[in-house]
């Protein structure tokens, strides 16, 4: 099944950051930091995009798909 | 309210205090059911009981709602949809669950209403459907978004 992992962690571990510095940062709560770090809640696209902008990082930097098989446009 | 509150955190905090009032609401319905099946004079004594609880659910969903208002939260915000909290997508998720589970109960209730409590008006088992659905959405909520206290170790303080 396909799952959204995410290294926002390994970021705010470069950036010495906590989850609290990260949610004021992009209008968020610490606990839906939280929450999007272990897994419990995929974020939406707008929340994506905050925290790959803060970082600096193209969003995929951030977030990947694993054992997502969905064919891209080349394939035959 | 507390000083540098973000607007997500008075979002929050609207939510949880909605939580409460809808849990204090179900304990309003339970007692206002009870009424139909015990004797006059404890009724009577239940439905006292009953009166400040509507208060108290006042008291504790109309700040929250003022804080909302004054962060301008309760304008239309087209394009932005999505849960952008947590605790946001969990109040969707455990309205979603009191709806599925207020529909069963009705479902219950219009079979059982033949064969039990034959006797009882219909406020009786509105009440009841009433109670199940503000249960389940106030409970479902508090268990789905509680926190389960994750690490948060690089930060100035905690490093």
């Amino acid at each position: 099944m396909t799952s959204l992992d995410n290294r926002i962690r390994v970021y705010r571990a470069e950036h010495r950051m906590s989850q609290a510095d990260l949610a004021e940062k992009i209008g968020v709560t610490r606990k839906t930091i939280s929450t999007i770090e272990v897994g419990r809640f995929v974020p939406s696209t707008i929340i994506a995009l905050k925290i790959a902008k803060y970082f600096a990082v193209p969003v995929e930097e951030i977030f990947k798909l694993e054992d997502d098989d969905t064919p891209t446009v080349g394939d035959t | 309210m507390a000083p540098h509150q973000s607007a997500a955190q008075t979002l929050e905090k609207f939510m949880q205090r909605t939580a409460i009032g809808t849990f204090l609401l179900a304990v309003s319905y339970t007692i206002g059911t009870a009424e139909f099946l015990v004797p006059a004079d404890m009724a009577e004594t239940l439905n006292i009981i009953q009166k400040p609880i509507g208060l108290l659910v006042i008291l504790i969903v109309a700040p929250a709602v003022w804080s909302l208002k004054r962060i301008g939260a309760l304008k239309p915000r087209p394009g932005c949809d999505e849960p952008e909290s947590f605790v946001k997508d969990m109040l969707a998720r455990a309205s979603t669950l009191a709806f599925s589970v207020t529909f069963v109960t009705l479902l219950a209730l219009q079979v059982l209403s033949d064969k039990i409590f034959t006797d009882q008006p219909p406020a009786f088992f509105i009440g009841i459907a009433l109670m199940v659905s503000l249960y389940v959405f106030s409970v479902s909520f508090f268990v789905l978004s509680r926190d389960t206290g994750d690490d948060d170790d690089f930060g100035e303080d905690g490093a």
